[in-house]
């Protein structure tokens, strides 16, 4: 029986539908314009202590939920950042826009699900710097209630477990008072404002002097569907926003991935974003609808990095290059995804019907399957 | 102004109504609601709390304090039911059905055609022109004809319900429907219309992941899943629906079906790119020229 491995050269079908959760899956083919752009931003910002936001814009299925997988890799952080000649990498947060009722709240939780306390710990422990750590913020914090809960985060002698439920809000008071009231932590985190500078003194702290982490990457994705929030729920968004940049003004890269919709253009974003946070967008990144030239070198990398063995068929084989072509031609300006979507449902069912090179009979056998 | 209201306007309505600020608007058009739309109504109109409810997305209080909303509104909009004895005793048992005959309505009776029947009688009746405002927009086509031919009036959505009760207002309203106004409750409106749509999106992908077997039929589902969500981007209804009746008749798309069914709604109400379009032109409109109420005419 015929399978990707024997009959194609290919460890499997390397065109997804939608980016794999499996980080070691996410690679970068073709593209390198863009590339280098994101390269460049990260770079500076492990390199530089400023903080900036970026906005990702383009077409649906252009890459950009795709290039937020990609450059949160650990392993792409750690070589950028030796690019950059910084000893710390990145410590990176991606999620979707919130949708829920309370986006604010909400993305708090995100980024406290995405806090790996122990590793963060540890860190710090084989850096030696907990003392320098607890220094600066000290220094830098005006609110002493929130202190405590940072302070907390990297105590050691609070167990993980415990604190992280206190940053969930699942303590009652009397547990509060139980075990944390010896770490002058005498109440729940209760409002907005609290949420904002928890995030606000974590991301500041773990990125003091660039010793612990070189800066944060912060990634929203699908930013579109803020044009499903009512107002007071844009102005939330807006405030944390606004107040992130403001609080932690060294050391934080937000990028935003918008996808321009029938709702929403990259011009509609005036009436989503303030005026405090729409100037602080210091760039933009298009992803273009690819031409036929890029799609065609995207292709070949793909195909290339899923080779198992060398290949000596051709850099489109099991493709030959007349149907690349054809599909391209009748896709009529296709998105990336359209082009994934396309050349996966022909190679899947090529593989299933056991067809050894893929061209354009074998293509048109398909056709109405793939061309809609 | 002589109104009907169908349920699914009623009900956009009643969501977005904050302080009883659209309810009390209200009160300066004459309005009607058949019973049978009333009932419609009482039927779906906890639908969304519910589904928030289920998501988390809502607290226990926040959900009872809902509840209490919903019912205070229907309250007041119970005053102004038509009860189905009424037509009976007017028009007959038979009113209905051969409505129903004279402009082939192959569907069962339901608060629409009600709505329209009653429209016709009291057009007759009242010697007016009717509004019925209704954000169904298979029902629009349905009787479009119908309210033509017949010289009944015109078929309306919520958007242009909330304009009329902005312009409407008279000198004894206290309170005023500001230009803020305006825009917040279209801005709500919009909401409304679109906000299901990222729950839908969610749920295709979520599916879609879910998708680890390789054969012929996953791949034909894969297909129709990537369909349905570049529609969505696109707001592209009339594919959406193509998309919907396909695999509506082919078992194999169940699990598919049963994603739609649950966001069904999207159909009858005609979320659309058209619908986007019509938002866009209103809020240019407001921008450039504005709405005249009495008072902003020239002297």
């Amino acid at each position: 029986m015929s399978s990707f491995s024997t009959e194609y050269n290919l460890e499997n079908n390397p065109f997804r539908l939608t980016p794999s959760n499996n980080p070691e899956e996410i690679i970068w083919a073709g593209f390198s314009d863009i590339y280098e752009k994101f390269e460049i931003r990260i770079k500076n910002s492990i390199r530089i202590s400023n903080s900036t936001l970026v906005l990702n814009w383009g077409e649906y299925g252009s890459g950009k939920t795709h290039a937020s997988r990609f450059f949160t890799k650990s392993t792409e952080l750690e070589r950028i950042a030796a690019l950059a000649n910084v000893p710390t990498i990145p410590y990176s947060f991606v999620m979707p826009l919130p949708k829920g009722k309370d986006p604010l709240y909400s993305c708090y939780i995100s980024i406290i699900d995405k806090i790996d306390i122990e590793e963060v710990r540890a860190q710090i422990a084989l850096l030696d710097i907990k003392e320098d750590l607890l220094d600066y913020i000290n220094k830098i914090s005006t609110n002493n209630h929130i202190l405590k809960v940072v302070e907390a985060i990297y105590d050691n002698e609070i167990e993980v477990d415990l604190i992280k439920k206190y940053l969930y809000g699942n303590l009652t008071g009397t547990e509060i008072n139980k075990s944390l009231r010896g770490k002058d932590i005498l109440r729940n985190l209760k409002d907005d404002n609290d949420f904002i500078a928890v995030i606000s003194l974590l991301f500041s702290s773990l990125t003091f002097d660039k010793r612990l982490y070189s800066c944060i990457i912060l990634w929203i994705d699908e930013f579109e569907d803020i044009t499903t929030y009512s107002n007071i729920n844009i102005d939330k968004i807006n405030k944390f926003f606004r107040e992130l940049i403001d609080n932690v003004s060294d050391n934080l890269l937000m990028f935003l991935n918008l996808t321009q919709t029938a709702l929403v253009t990259s011009e509609d974003l005036g009436h989503y974003l303030h005026e405090s946070v729409k100037t602080r967008i210091k760039s933009r990144i298009e992803f273009k609808i690819p031409s036929r030239d890029e799609i065609k070198l995207y292709l070949v990398e793909l195909l290339e990095k899923n080779r198992i063995v060398r290949n000596d068929k051709g850099e489109y084989f099991p493709f030959d290059v007349e149907v690349v072509d054809i599909v391209i031609g009748d896709l009529k300006n296709p998105s990336l995804r359209r082009f994934n979507e396309a050349l996966s449902t022909l190679i899947e069912l090529s593989q299933m019907d056991g067809k050894p090179l893929i061209n354009s009979s074998v293509y048109n056998e398909y056709k109405e399957e793939i061309i809609w | 102004m002589k109104c009907f209201l169908d349920a699914c306007t009623i009900i956009n309505l009643i969501h977005i109504d904050e302080d009883e600020f659209l309810l009390n608007k209200l009160e300066n058009i004459i309005y009607y609601i058949p019973e049978e739309v009333f009932n419609e109504v009482k039927l779906n109109v906890f639908v969304k709390i519910d589904e928030l409810a289920k998501r988390n997305e809502i607290s226990k209080t926040d959900y009872q304090d809902y509840k209490i909303k919903i019912d205070s509104y229907l309250i007041r909009f119970r005053q102004r039911i038509i009860s189905n004895q009424t037509i009976i005793d007017e028009l007959g048992v038979y009113y209905y059905d051969s409505i129903k005959e004279i402009i082939s309505y192959k569907k069962k009776t339901n608060g629409e055609l009600i709505s329209a029947s009653c429209a016709l009688f009291y057009s007759r009746k009242l010697l007016s022109k009717i509004l019925f405002f209704t954000d169904d927009f298979i029902a629009k086509g349905d009787f479009k004809d119908f309210f033509f031919y017949q010289q009944i009036g015109q078929i309306k959505d919520s958007i242009d319900l909330i304009v009329l009760l902005y312009w409407i207002e008279t000198d004894e309203d206290k309170v005023k429907f500001s230009d803020a106004d305006l825009s917040k409750y279209l801005k709500n409106l919009f909401v409304e219309y679109f906000y299901q749509l990222n729950y839908f999106k969610t749920d295709l992908n979520d599916f879609l992941q879910s998708i680890k077997v390789q054969s012929k039929n996953n791949i034909l589902i894969k297909t129709e899943i990537a369909k349905t969500l570049r529609c969505i981007n696109d707001l592209n209804l009339d594919e959406l629906q193509k998309i919907y009746k396909k695999i509506e008749m082919d078992k194999n798309y169940r699990e598919l079906l049963n994603i739609f069914k649950k966001y069904g709604y999207i159909f009858t109400l005609g979320i659309d790119n058209r619908k986007v379009a019509k938002f866009k032109e209103y809020e240019l409109y407001l921008k450039s020229t504005g709405i005249k109420k009495l008072l902003d005419l020239p002297t």
